[in-house]
């Protein structure tokens, strides 16, 4: 309740201009973080809250330089990304004054362990959280379970055993991604396909007889007829020896009708 | 002076405003009018300083902040890989009916055909479990199928164009004729750069193993838009990005001070003449200098781990090969670039279909189903839009000699397959459908424009809206069509 509370003083601290505008120093702030290279934006038109992801300078941020560029913008920070830098518990305590933060990626943080989970779960709007391959253990587990606002959590290669994150997993409403896919996904195999001549043409009678040759020998060539390579004339079923038949018949049937046997 | 990077972060509301702002300070202030110009400014400032870091602001909150477009360049054929039609095997050979093909134009490598025989894909295919009741996928993509619960099929894709070139035009940038921004391009005018150190725009290209068509750097290319929005190619040999290197007797420092000189020089030059393409310039040698650090980097493996190669296949060690470029495209992502393009060239099967089609397919299989694994465990799938698709699809009637080992397939623009996954997309479903023959759409067609409405609407846009001025028009990606395709968005009531 307490949280709540101070999560809507900040909601109506953040609301004070205008939907969709910064307090100044929230600009000054950004304007100083984008001077770092850091990604900061409002991804939503009509709410004040920011976007920010370190993506561009990852590898040169520690707790003291995501502190010194983000604590700042804490209030309004709803989604923040701070993937494969060097943060660690050491970052929790201007973290926890994100009350807005719905999702936190921590990708590839080796820093992020058990003692930086069992912090961050406290925020109270945390929805989404990304741990893949951070130092988290079976530690993490019952701080974890504690949020109730956590809907996702992803922990592909943590030290996580799997009956750790099987009981994270038996958590109704929390979705756990940790890499493992289904071994078998497919249903059905069809039969081997064969390929026969079999259905009428739409249209014509539906009598699998109607689709045998009339003739015996192609009325071009005189060659054996090839039982795959049929055609309807005039409403008989006309066989071929080749592909190429077909063609030449078609250039002058007359000439060609003479070698089909008669009705 | 500002510092350097500033440049690249001024919106181009800001650059806009800045013109404009000049204009009324060269009126001198002499009129009232001028002086609340000047301050309703500063406070259209004020507002948008938080907004994207470059273009123009979201018209709501976005589901998707990136994405990663595999073209498949030459026209796969939908029969052969997800169009399932098995009642055709039992019309082996028989002619197109006239009732199906219904006038439709032929392309001039087989309106001179005697015969039109149908021929069913020789390929089996499986049943594979997503969120619906199953989706048949050839015996060819079976890594993609083990993801299908993640993807969200197309089956009633068409386009206009029959030909090559303009298909590929009118799926990058949304019109047949070359010169509009690409898709790419427009992600890049409408996001804006999510990490200064990257190009916001990638490109990166397989050579395939069938036949190719040109692929044009205009596909990737910026049309009307400024410049910096064009896609940056990687090239697969040699360095990935050409010109990047100092050369042999220049230091860094040196070339921070030559273009700290160039940059004041360009500087006067933008305010003098107000040309956005200064700026344009002088944001791209900083981009330059900054990805002669993170580029190497970038392209450097050596952090990826043996796991890594098992999932997309040993093929991702040799670079410039599909699997090498999902991989690299999923460190484009996972570095906050807003817009990978990736081109799988030999999709156009003429002639000895069964053969290439084996062989393409082995080539995008393993590595197109890993990267949607990869995405998904480190928590970026949701985020990032994934597609897959040709220009157009494949026709049914065998081109040239049909057998039951080997067929061709013309170019068929009625009705193609696509896939889109992660970035709100709704995952596990098909939509659409075609005619028995798979030649015709007998439900829910989808045109290209829909697509990329949709795929804007995920970003953060209404299509209709997010738009470029230019000679005296406001041009749009989806020109005067597209419809956002509301079956296929996660949580929207359709």
């Amino acid at each position: 309740m307490k949280l709540t509370v101070l999560s809507l003083l900040v909601l109506v601290a953040s609301c004070a201009t205008p939907s969709g505008d910064a307090p100044a120093t929230t600009v000054e702030m950004a304007a100083q973080a984008r001077a770092a290279l850091v990604h900061v934006e409002q991804p939503d038109p009509g709410s004040p809250l920011l976007q920010v992801d370190t993506a561009a300078i990852a590898d040169s941020v520690d707790d003291v330089k995501a502190r010194s560029l983000l604590a700042p913008l804490a209030s309004q920070i709803v989604d923040l990304s701070l993937a494969r830098t060097h943060v660690s518990a050491a970052s929790a305590d201007w973290l926890l004054q994100c009350q807005s933060l719905r999702r936190l990626d921590v990708r590839a943080c080796t820093r992020v362990d058990d003692a930086f989970v069992r912090a961050i779960v406290a925020l109270p709007q945390l929805e989404e959280l990304v741990l893949a391959r951070t130092a988290t253990t079976d530690a993490s587990i019952d701080a974890l379970l504690a949020s109730s606002s956590l809907k996702r959590v992803w922990m592909w290669k943590c030290a996580v055993t799997p009956a750790g994150l099987a009981r994270l997993a038996a958590r109704d409403g929390l979705l756990v991604d940790a890499g493992l896919r289904p071994s078998d996904s497919s249903a059905e195999v069809e039969p081997k396909p064969e390929f026969v001549n079999l259905l009428p043409m739409p249209g014509e009678p539906a009598l699998e007889a109607a689709l045998v040759p009339i003739n015996v020998n192609c009325p071009v060539t005189g060659a054996p007829v090839d039982a795959k390579r049929t055609r309807t004339v005039n409403g008989r079923v006309v066989g071929f020896c080749c592909n190429n038949c077909p063609k030449t018949f078609d250039a002058d049937p007359a000439k060609y009708e003479a070698a089909l046997p008669k009705p | 002076m500002q510092p350097l990077h500033d440049d690249l972060h001024r919106t181009a509301h800001e650059r806009q405003l800045d013109l404009t702002r000049r204009r009324l300070f060269a009126l001198g202030g002499k009129t009232l009018a001028a002086g609340i110009g000047t301050a309703a400014l500063g406070s259209l400032l004020g507002r948008q300083a938080l907004a994207s870091t470059s273009g123009p602001e979201r018209h709501w909150a976005p589901k998707a902040k990136r994405v990663i477009y595999l073209h498949m360049e030459g026209g796969p054929s939908h029969l052969d890989l997800w169009d399932y039609k098995p009642d055709l095997r039992k019309r082996y050979n028989q002619d197109l009916p006239e009732s199906i093909r219904n006038g439709q134009r032929l392309t001039t490598m087989t309106s001179g055909q005697a015969r039109f025989p149908v021929a069913p894909s020789m390929f089996q295919f499986t049943r594979y479990k997503n969120r619906q009741d199953g989706v048949w996928i050839s015996e060819l993509m079976p890594h993609t199928g083990s993801v299908a619960d993640e993807l969200c099929f197309l089956h009633s894709m068409h386009t206009d164009a029959i030909n090559h070139e303009p298909a590929i035009t009118f799926c990058q940038t949304g019109h047949q004729q070359p010169g509009r921004p690409s898709l790419g391009a427009w992600t890049s005018y409408g996001l804006g750069s999510a990490n200064a150190n990257l190009p916001t725009f990638c490109v990166l290209i397989t050579q395939g193993i069938g036949n190719m068509q040109a692929l044009s750097a205009r596909f990737w290319g910026s049309g009307f838009l400024p410049s910096e929005h064009q896609g940056c190619r990687m090239r697969s040999s040699g360095d990935p990005v050409l010109y990047l290197k100092d050369p042999a007797g220049v230091s860094r420092s040196d070339r921070r001070a030559m273009l700290d000189l160039v940059k004041e020089f360009n500087a006067e030059e933008s305010a003098a003449s107000l040309d956005s393409e200064t700026r344009t310039r002088i944001a791209q040698a900083e981009m330059a200098y900054r990805m002669q650090m993170s580029v190497p980097e970038l392209s450097d493996l050596s952090d990826e781990d043996d796991e890594t190669f098992a999932l997309y296949g040993e093929d991702a060690r040799t670079p410039g090969t599909f699997a090498a470029n999902c991989l690299l495209a999923r460190r484009l992502s996972e570095r906050g670039v807003r817009f990978v393009q990736l081109y799988m060239r030999g999709w156009d099967q003429h002639n000895n279909l069964p053969g290439e089609m084996r062989a393409q397919s082995k080539a995008v299989d393993q590595a197109q189903a890993a990267l949607i694994k990869d995405l998904r465990r480190r928590g970026l799938l949701d985020e990032t839009i994934v597609v897959w698709g040709g220009e157009f699809g494949r026709t049914v009637y065998s081109q040239g000699d049909l057998s039951e080992t080997n067929y061709g397939r013309d170019h068929h623009p009625r009705c193609f397959s696509m896939w889109v996954a992660g970035g709100g997309f709704q995952p596990g479903i098909s939509l659409g459908k075609t005619d028995d023959y798979g030649y015709n759409i007998v439900e829910r067609p989808i045109e290209v424009h829909d697509l990329h409405a949709t795929m804007l609407h995920l970003l953060g846009f209404d299509h209709e809206k997010l738009v470029y001025p230019f000679q005296g028009r406001d041009y749009r990606l989806t020109d005067v069509s597209g419809k956002v395709v509301q079956e296929i968005v996660k949580g929207s009531v359709a």
